[in-house]
């Protein structure tokens, strides 16, 4: 069975052996289980928050402004990075098999590894807040709460997509790529971005947010200045094309010395 | 020609290693030299750019709001005497993130190579003792982070003496606003560069360390506010779990300093002080024990 | 440049080539420079099959050159030709090439044997477990194939680097430093599997900074000093070749008419003049013996000398160098 896997798509494979119980791993699902615990913790004084609202808060102002984007980002730079480090990418780049491949391979294997954990952190922290507050006496919400959770299984994946392809090319090009993305996202996106309402469109936040608002017609994920559904989704499409067809270039033109 | 009757034949040839005869600067030089070459490494020097743009992109975050609060002060004390702006309470809470960011940045550089390249055993081997090694990379770390604590809040204060119309009196009148910021700047410097090199002792590799330290900040502070929210009616509890986040922590220490108590911590400046500083001996502490196994 | 090392017959185009040979790796005026530090400098050179040797002191350049013969780094300058096409910008001339590299990592998650799979695989290999098990028996690890890389020792992270870079039987085959860290059976069963390929008609280039090892499988060797080719050709050419050429050495005294008129009949003497500034230039076919005749003269004599400098340290000192028995 390993076997067929590894005939089928061997970078893939081994992108994902690369993270399999590995330290970066686990702080990934350390990072997406996060809200979780705060659920659990929202569960001792509800207050007068719905557990819908609750989810949705914590959505938009922790989970896609911080935990998410830096859990794909240990992922995506450490997918080429750590073999930058060891020096062992000279075993992927010395075959017959043309760069793309080795890109799209990484790109796949760090979304295997990432998908997993970014989606079952949303759902697990979706459940503690429903079932709690179901056991606690103040309505489970879960009707109200399943299609806002599906819009963020949707926006979340296409978040993830999206930082996995524009640091994976960053990787490549710049050292130290993690501490580059950690500045962009909260100088950049959090600082910059409140500060300066033109940098907003110009931030994966903004596009997450976007896509999270386009699939739910729930008022909680509305927000003024929202980009358009299918626009938002071909704009995340268009980067991540560009992003893995500059990081096809870099592979080629590198020097690996 | 060697004659056949001679039994055995050795010959060690010269090849060419010197005595070392000049003097020996001793264990202090040894151990400077240690950290002066750590925080150059760790600061890009003599690396290509990509190494050092990070460093420089976060001095550059720290100066400008020095420049900015002076530049205003300049141009708008004039029109508006009231106004007072960037105080220093305000200035250590605005450059917190960045200073936090920089310790993610410099931390692991320094200890997470010689893990990796399993250079250690080299050093340990040498002149450089185990405990010296452990010195020498607080120092640095220590150092480098006043750089962006310390420095930056001093040329604030100065500049803030140089605009009064007599500088030298606003100097000796605002020397206790000097010694707040070396007591604020130093305590936190060595209480993040501490946090920082803590994290990076234990891996080998960069990212995890960098990844561990935003993580563990973002994780202090989520759930030190989740918890004093949780804990809102017990007002002892809520104190203590403040603690928790290093960004209260500071604040509530900077706060008490300038006396505009903030962070939600209404300790006294001793109470908070020794927090910090036990927070340095638990890392130094904790530090040791990795590096000299049979402490 | 040195003269005494042209190539065996003047009519081949690049140094190092037999007349008529057809090269498999070619350098043309290739040089390289990281930043202000020149690695290779204007080298030419062409390979043919069988085993070379590429030999020098560490820091050389000869990592550089395999890695620019196997594309990993562009020349600054010049061209570098595999089966006449430049590996850089085509990967599909890998299929041909296999490259042991210098550095000990290796994906420490995964088995020898899942290692050999995976390179297999990317060769695109029809039987990848065929492959597998072929490399592994090559380098005798088949007993050992099923434990992680992590943990392999550094010998055996030697030979699965030479097994992985065999896996897809290429007709090119590269190693850098392959014998470093070995232990003498491990070396012993390096040495025939390197010879056996040579024999097959594989072009194979292993660099060493060892002359003795490389002497046991390479008849051919380049020997490389300070990114400059200094010698190239049959072993035993060079030898001879270098004890034609005579070497240059100052010696600086209290006594220089004294000490040269002692020079002069030592056997190992060819040339003596006085340089001036108390200093004496001799010349030597037979460095070794001079250098243990002066010592004993000056003892004998009661000169005293203050200096023993060689003046062409080149081709000489790194011969010497070489054919003393250093291991990494």
């Amino acid at each position: 069975m390993a076997s067929v896997v590894w005939r089928a798509a061997p970078i893939v494979t081994q992108t994902v052996r690369q993270f399999s119980g590995g330290r970066t791993l686990r702080l990934v699902w350390a990072l997406s289980l996060l809200p979780a615990i705060f659920a659990a913790i929202y569960l001792l004084r509800p207050g007068d928050v719905s557990p819908t609202e609750f989810l949705t808060t914590t959505y938009q102002e922790l989970i896609v402004p911080t935990l998410l984007p830096i859990a794909v980002l240990l992922l995506a730079t450490a997918a080429f990075g750590n073999e930058l480090d060891d020096r062992t990418l000279l075993y992927l780049t010395l075959k017959p098999v043309s760069r793309l491949r080795i890109v799209l391979g990484k790109f796949v294997g760090t979304l295997l590894v990432g998908l997993p954990a970014v989606l079952v952190g949303l759902v697990a922290t979706a459940l503690v807040t429903s079932i709690g507050s179901g056991l606690t006496g103040a309505g489970g919400d879960w009707g109200a709460m399943q299609p806002v959770l599906l819009a963020m299984l949707g926006s979340a994946a296409a978040g993830t997509a999206l930082i996995a392809a524009v640091f994976l090319a960053v990787s490549l090009i710049v050292p130290r790529a993690l501490l580059v993305g950690i500045i962009y996202i909260f100088i950049w996106e959090s600082l910059l971005g409140r500060f300066l309402p033109g940098i907003r469109n110009l931030s994966i936040r903004h596009y997450m947010l976007s896509i999270f608002s386009g699939l739910t017609d729930s008022p909680l994920a509305a927000f003024s200045g929202a980009t358009p559904l299918r626009e938002a989704l071909i704009t995340v499409a268009a980067v991540c094309v560009v992003a893995i067809a500059v990081a096809t270039l870099r592979l080629r033109s590198m020097q690996l010395s | 020609m060697t004659a056949p009757a001679a039994p055995r034949y050795g010959e060690i040839y010269d090849r060419g290693y010197q005595h070392y005869t000049g003097p020996r600067l001793g264990r202090r030089h040894a151990i400077w030299a240690l950290a002066r070459y750590s925080m150059a490494r760790a600061l890009g020097i003599k690396k290509p750019w990509t190494a050092k743009v990070i460093p420089i992109l976060l001095y550059v975050a720290v100066l400008i709001p020095v420049v900015v609060g002076i530049g205003i002060r300049a141009f708008l004390s004039a029109l508006l005497p009231g106004v007072n702006p960037l105080d220093y309470p305000e200035f250590f809470g605005g450059v917190f993130l960045i200073e936090g960011i920089f310790v993610a940045t410099i931390a692991p550089e320094m200890l997470c190579p010689d893990r990796q390249e399993r250079v250690l055993p080299l050093y340990f081997s040498r002149a450089i003792t185990r405990p010296d090694y452990v010195l020498a990379k607080l120092l640095a770390a220590g150092i480098l982070t006043l750089s962006v604590s310390l420095v930056p809040a001093t040329i604030l204060w100065i500049g803030r003496q140089l605009l009064e119309p007599s500088p030298l009196t606003a100097m000796r009148d605002h020397l206790d606003d000097l010694g707040r910021i070396a007591v604020a700047g130093v305590l936190i410097a060595f209480y993040l560069g501490a946090v920082g090199i803590v994290v990076s002792s234990f891996t080998g590799r960069k990212s995890i360390a960098v990844g561990v330290i935003i993580l563990g900040f973002l994780l202090t502070e989520a759930i030190s506010g989740a918890l004093t929210f949780a804990f809102e009616e017990n007002e002892r509890a809520r104190q203590w779990l403040g603690f928790l986040s290093p960004t209260r922590t500071t604040a509530a220490l900077v706060g008490t300093l300038w006396k505009q108590p903030a962070g939600g911590i209404d300790a006294p400046l001793p109470a908070i002080v020794g927090v910090m500083l036990g927070v340095i001996v638990v890392c130094v502490g904790v530090i040791y024990w990795r590096y000299v196994p049979d402490a | 440049m040195p003269d005494a090392v042209a190539p065996p017959t003047a009519t081949s185009a690049l140094p190092g080539l037999a007349a008529g040979a057809a090269p498999s790796i070619a350098l043309d005026h290739v040089s390289k420079w990281f930043g202000d530090v020149v690695a290779v400098s204007d080298l030419s050179f062409g390979v043919a099959a069988g085993v070379t040797g590429l030999l020098g002191p560490n820091g050389a350049g000869k990592s550089t050159v395999l890695k620019m013969i196997a594309g990993l780094v562009a020349p600054s300058n010049g061209r570098v030709t595999l089966l006449g096409h430049s590996a850089r910008g085509n990967p599909s001339v890998y299929r041909r090439v296999g490259l042991a590299p210098e550095q000990e990592q290796l994906f420490p998650y995964l088995s020898g044997r899942e290692f050999l799979r995976f390179n297999a695989i990317l060769q695109k290999l029809p039987r990848p477990d065929d492959a597998t098990a072929r490399a592994l028996a090559l380098v005798d690890m088949a007993d050992v194939a099923d434990r992680k890389l992590g943990g392999y020792s550094k010998g055996m992270r030697q030979r699965i680097k030479v097994a992985a870079a065999l896996v897809h039987d290429p007709e090119i085959v590269l190693m850098d430093e392959p014998l470093n860290g070995t232990d003498p059976v491990q070396r012993a069963g390096l040495i025939g599997l390197i010879r056996r390929l040579g024999d097959e008609g594989k072009t194979v280039v292993v660099s060493s900074h060892v002359l003795s090892e490389v002497e046991r499988f390479a008849g051919n060797i380049l020997v490389i000093v300070n990114g400059k080719l200094a010698a190239a050709g049959d072993y035993h050419a060079i030898r001879d070749r270098m004890d034609e050429h005579p070497h240059t050495v100052r010696i600086r005294t209290d006594d220089p008419r004294r000490l040269a008129a002692a020079l002069i009949a030592e056997p190992a003497t060819r040339s003596v003049r006085l340089a001036g500034d108390g200093a004496v230039e001799a010349e030597t076919a037979d460095v070794r013996a001079f250098a243990r005749a002066v010592p004993a003269l000056a003892r004998w004599s009661g000169i005293r000398v203050r200096e023993v400098t060689p003046l062409d340290e080149s081709l000489g000192a790194v011969f010497a160098y070489l054919t003393e028995d250093h291991r990494g």
